[in-house]
């Protein structure tokens, strides 16, 4: 029995001298887990997301996520095998290559994102720019309801679209600009049209331009010359401007006059009939105008059987050049309204029969719409 | 025999250290911590709170990492991934409260925001109904008219907006309306002053 269990004992002993060597040797045959080269990944991901390499660089750092992932399951799979049996090597190289696009992304995603903000601030400013035209070019205008509403909402719509910016939502900020700008260009577009129509009128205002210009060379007589768009009424001596104001209008003043009460200002050549002042007008002083003249009648008649106003319209009258004017609001009936110490100079210097040329523009339209941007 | 009990023993230990799994995976803590993690995301963690939830997502990451980590070696030990994962859930529990709070903080700027532009409206609105009528300008306040009404159903919509839960849009949307209500606010009482102006020299 003692023979037998020394005999064991020497088998053992003579095992375990074979075997710890062989151990050492297979200890030191096991791969190192990928730890390092998934970590390494995993941190260029999570930088790549924190410069939105998702939104920016959306395939590459799909890629990077997607490699990250199979480098997980390569790792996984390796660990439920026998340890000596393990291979990290395919992990490690897929790891490797998420770690590489991770960079890319970030990268792609920096350049990306700074030429994204670029382009929506300049976007935003050509909208901006776009909005201060409208108003300068159209806000005068007497538009409807609808286009007014339509820029309204523009206008609501690029406010969210700064705001956005300004939060550094840029996806937010792209749809609200484009929602923004379908309004805006909408209102722009049809107040344009409205505009082209009412210049279609320049032709014959250019004639009666030239025509009062030319009546004042030569001699001493003054001409008035008013013109609706710019808001501005001229005194012409001598051929030259002697001197300019600025008026208010009738509400309604994107026109000509068609009936009593239309609150438009006429265009068309006229005369004063006479100067009012003191209690014979509430309007400070007043130049009262040989409204209607024969081309109005003629006009207004026309109109009345083509059915354009009704039978029972009257032609209307009392269109004067007052004072009380210059609030910067087109508040009158379809007169002329100038500031009061703007009136005296206007009132010291006509006379009954001074030619007063109401005119929609003394511009072309090409010249208004050319500070297009 | 003395030297042969070491010489079982030693060999015991040798072949242990190559078989024998001694940890088994925290597969309990995994699963709790994911469960956290979609709390904290069905709470809106995602868009409330982005930041925090990448940097939980990429804890959780890093606690999976150290589980095949704890696998990978010749004796399994899953203690700092264990510990890992519990640091795990206790976060997604602190950014499912972030974001429960930045709701609510959102919620209440919103709702004193409405408030706001709703005076200013109110304002604006009675400041219209002031103007002189008739030909002193009725016309040259529709267009303002029309802005304070855009800025109604813009307030509408956010109504909806903060319905539906949307309250990042609902803020943004009542910003812009209170915005533009004041920037109305200000242009409306410049043209009743010119009125007013033009009335009181008339």
């Amino acid at each position: 029995m003692i023979f037998l269990m020394r005999r064991a004992g020497k088998i053992l002993g003579t095992l375990t001298v074979l075997l710890i060597p062989i151990s050492v040797l297979l200890l030191l045959s096991i791969e190192k887990a990928p730890y390092g080269e998934l970590g390494r990944a995993r941190d260029a991901i999570s930088e790549a997301r924190k410069v939105r390499a998702d939104r920016y660089s959306d395939a590459l750092f799909r890629e990077a996520e997607e490699k990250y992932d199979y480098a997980m399951k390569l790792w996984k799979e390796e660990n439920r095998k026998v340890i000596f049996l393990r291979d990290y090597s395919r992990a490690k190289t897929i790891a490797e290559e998420s770690f590489i696009a991770a960079l890319g992304s970030r990268e792609d995603a920096i350049v990306a994102s700074a030429r994204e903000r670029k382009a929506l601030k300049t976007r935003l400013d050509n909208t901006k720019s776009q909005i201060s035209y409208f108003q300068e070019i159209f806000a005068n205008l007497p538009l409807s309801s609808s286009l007014q509403e339509d820029n309204s909402i523009g206008r609501l719509y690029f406010a969210e679209a700064e705001l956005a910016y300004r939060e550094g939502h840029f996806a937010l900020c792209d749809d609200r600009l484009k929602e923004s700008n379908i309004y805006l260009m909408s209102s722009y577009a049809r107040a344009r049209t409205i505009l082209e129509e009412y210049f279609m009128m320049w032709p014959s205002w250019s004639a009666w331009v030239s025509e009062t210009i030319a009546g004042t060379k030569g001699n001493s007589s003054k001409a008035i010359l008013v013109d609706k768009f710019e808001r501005k009424c001229y005194i012409y001596s001598k051929g030259e401007i002697a001197d300019h104001f600025t008026i208010d209008l009738g509400s309604n003043w994107l026109g000509d006059k068609n009936e009593k009460g239309d609150r438009a200002t006429p265009e068309g050549i006229y005369r004063v009939a006479r100067k009012k002042d003191g209690a014979e007008t509430k309007y400070y002083k007043a130049l009262l105008l040989d409204y209607p003249n024969k081309e109005d009648r003629e006009r207004f008649t026309l109109a009345k059987k083509k059915g354009l106003i009704t039978r029972n319209a009257e032609i209307g009258g009392l269109i004067e050049v007052h004072g009380k004017g210059g609030t910067g609001v087109d508040w009158t009936d379809g007169c002329v309204a100038l500031a009061d110490s703007d009136m005296d100079v206007l009132y010291s210097l006509c006379q009954p029969g001074t030619r007063v040329t109401i005119v929609g523009s003394i511009k072309p339209i090409e010249e208004i719409l050319k500070k297009e941007r | 025999m003395k030297k042969s009990k070491q010489v079982i023993l030693i060999t015991g230990i040798t072949m242990s250290m190559f078989f024998a799994g001694c940890s088994s995976v925290p597969q309990e803590e995994i699963d709790e911590a994911n469960a956290a993690i979609e709390f904290a995301k069905t709470a809106g963690a995602v868009i409330y709170s982005p930041d925090s939830f990448s940097a939980l997502q990429d804890s959780m990451m890093v606690a999976m990492e150290m589980v095949e980590a704890g696998k990978s070696k010749i004796i399994k030990n899953f203690n700092e991934s264990r510990e890992m994962l519990e640091k795990v859930t206790i976060m997604a529990g602190e950014v499912k409260t972030e974001t429960d709070n930045r709701i609510e903080e959102l919620k209440k700027q919103v709702q004193a925001t409405v408030e706001e532009v709703n005076i200013l409206v109110k304002e604006n609105n009675q400041l219209v109904s002031e103007a002189p009528r008739g030909k002193e300008g009725t016309s040259a306040l529709t267009a303002i008219r029309n802005e304070i009404a855009m800025i109604e159903s813009s307030i509408t919509e956010v109504g909806v907006m903060y319905e539906n839960g949307n309250y990042l849009g609902a803020n943004d949307r009542a910003i812009a309306a209170k915005e533009k209500a004041v920037s109305i606010n200000s242009e409306l009482k410049e043209v009743i002053a010119k009125y007013k102006k033009a009335a009181g020299s008339r």
